[in-house]
């Protein structure tokens, strides 16, 4: 048994390493400091040699580079058999993993299959004794602070964005690589399938002006787009379930499935601030939130409310600023 | 082809949410429940399969107290033949697992050749009861799927799950086989009049969760607390046309755009 040991999956994506990882290795040596654990890191591929490579030098964290030709990309019977045997050989304390379409897929698995415990989607640790985790519920309304079951291996998920990585430096950890056996348990994976190429490039946008459930319906969209078009470089965006309804295309959405921005100002109208939307903007230099509910969790990380209906706060600012500005003739 | 979905019953996403007395999650007192909104994703793409393959099944499933048995109507009209609620109210659910282990115990000698539940509950927001009910009963699982359909001769599933950015994985699976279900491009149906009437008065068997399985936890739940407010939110005060000045003022302050 290894005592004292977090065991870190880095996450990669068509053989690159996710920036995720880092942020994983980083928030796993401030638990192992705190508890006078250790931290390895684990890159699962094929080959998975350039990735754990990459992820140690980057982190300084030893790493394991376990390969087998269905772990080119994610397989989720191979991940899951791979992982289940290496826990269960070492006995890490907890395994960490990234809370991504991967991780959020196998993890509660894992959990199950070592008879271990499962928090998923954390942000962070809480202060106090044993170690705690802070987990947003309730749509970011309420924070829950949970622990796994003493005495029980235990599997994390932490929120991508949610905790700060290190600058990388020092020196690089030892990387051993291992061909291991996987059961694919006859399930295919057949390929991934691209977006469509994207017709709205927000990255270039410096004011993004997004649309929320809020909007209330299709033919509101014309306030956010009027709002967008008085800006200089402006862009019009979209949470999820304003896309999912079909108002805005994909190429409008911010957040995980979406869009990573970082525009001047951001204004979301309407966007309730879940994490999953809040990830792909918190980086945004002013953050504008136009939302009838005050208790919406995108206050939590705006620089200026407006608790107003959006319907009719949005007509009002478009005449002020019409007003002063004068159309070009 | 049988096919069992599971629903949760979540309170209105808008609601004003307050820690319990106990500190430990929020208080029910004076929130209107629904649906879990994945979940009745969940239930629409069990009813295109349904439509596609005759002669299909549909069970909808769910734990918790009284209030679960009203969800689990409210899914049923969407077009379910028959549901089952397993009754904790004697003991709560303190985990995902507790969830997971009594419907896999309710569930395994009935084999379904497919469950489906939501990604992911609007509340607590784990993610967690689907991918364990798979384990628990020993078939292959997809998390986050947008679209499936059944191929060679329905022995298998072919689904594209969400990955991040907009891309997909196209993974298939032999039969039985879990799936959880993102939000996408078919949002559940209204219940049509005939449904609502037909679960009305349909009896709905309630089973006790403490004679599925004992209770087993995969985490502990130690304090649920408001959120610490950066206080880097400035609220615009004043009429409409007073936060709108302050707000143009201030953006004005921080960048040139308007």
């Amino acid at each position: 048994m290894v005592i004292g040991e977090i065991l870190v999956v880095a996450e990669s994506r068509a053989g690159r390493l996710a920036p995720v990882s880092l942020e994983l290795a980083a928030f796993a040596r401030q638990m192992a400091s705190a508890e006078g654990e250790h931290a390895t890191g684990v890159a699962l591929g094929f080959p998975a040699r350039p990735v754990a490579e990459e992820f140690a030098c980057a982190t300084g964290l030893p790493t394991l580079a376990l390969e087998n030709e269905h772990l080119a990309g994610y397989h989720s019977e191979a991940y899951l058999s791979v992982l289940t045997r290496l826990v269960t050989e070492r006995r890490p304390e907890l395994v960490l993993i990234a809370h991504s379409a991967v991780g959020a897929d196998f993890a509660p698995r894992l959990a199950v299959a070592l008879g271990g415990s499962c928090c998923t989607g954390v942000h962070g640790l809480a202060p106090g004794e044993p170690r705690r985790f802070r987990r947003a519920i309730c749509g970011g309304k309420l924070m829950a602070e949970v622990a796994p079951i003493p005495g029980q291996p235990a599997v994390v998920t932490l929120m991508p964005g949610a905790f700060p990585p290190r600058e990388p430096g020092g020196r690089s950890g030892e990387v051993v690589v291992e061909q291991v056996a996987v059961d694919c348990r006859g399930v295919r994976v057949l390929g991934e399938k691209s977006p469509a190429p994207r017709e709205v490039d927000l990255s270039r946008a410096e004011v993004i002006v997004a649309a929320g459930r809020g909007l209330a319906g299709p033919e509101h969209l014309h306030l956010v787009q009027e709002l967008a078009a008085l800006c200089e470089r402006g862009a019009v965006g979209a949470s999820r379930p304003v896309v999912d309804a079909g108002w805005l295309g994909l190429e409008h959405q911010v957040g995980m499935t979406g869009q990573t921005v970082a525009p001047k100002v951001y204004i979301a109208c309407g966007i309730s601030g879940a994490i999953q939307h809040t990830q792909g903007m918190s980086r945004s230099g002013l953050i504008v939130a136009i939302n009838q509910d005050p208790e919406a969790a995108i206050f939590q990380i705006a620089h200026l409310g407006v608790v107003a209906d959006l319907h009719r706060f949005l007509p009002v600012l478009l005449g002020k600023l019409r007003e002063r500005k004068p159309r070009p003739v | 082809m049988k096919i069992l979905v599971c629903v949760k019953s979540v309170p209105d996403r808008q609601s004003r949410f307050r820690v319990n007395s106990t500190a430990d999650g929020y208080d029910e007192a004076g929130l209107g429940f629904g649906v879990n909104e994945y979940d009745l994703y969940a239930m629409e793409a069990a009813l295109r399969l349904r439509e596609r393959s005759a002669g299909a099944e549909l069970t909808a499933i769910t734990v918790g107290p009284p209030r679960a048995e009203a969800a689990l109507r409210r899914a049923m009209s969407l077009g379910a033949d028959q549901g089952v609620w397993i009754d904790d109210s004697r003991s709560p659910a303190k985990s995902a697992l507790a969830v997971a282990a009594w419907i896999a115990a309710w569930a395994r000698r009935r084999r379904f050749d497919l469950t489906l539940s939501g990604v992911i509950s609007e509340d607590l927001q784990r993610g967690q009861v689907g991918p364990m009910l798979a384990q628990l009963l020993g078939v292959p699982c997809a998390t986050a799927v947008v679209s499936m359909e059944l191929v060679g001769e329905g022995r298998f599933l072919r689904c594209e799950r969400e990955l991040e950015g907009g891309a997909r994985q196209v993974v298939e699976l032999p039969l039985p086989a879990l799936l959880t279900v993102q939000s996408g491009p078919h949002p559940p149906r209204y219940p049509s009049l005939t449904n609502v009437l037909r679960v009305k008065q349909m009896v709905i068997p309630s089973v006790p969760a403490a004679e599925l399985a004992p209770e087993q936890n995969s985490e502990v739940t130690l304090r649920v607390s408001e959120p610490e407010h950066s206080g880097r939110c400035e609220f615009l005060a004043g009429e409409l046309d007073r936060q709108a000045e302050q707000l143009i003022q201030k953006v004005r302050e921080w960048a040139p755009v308007w």
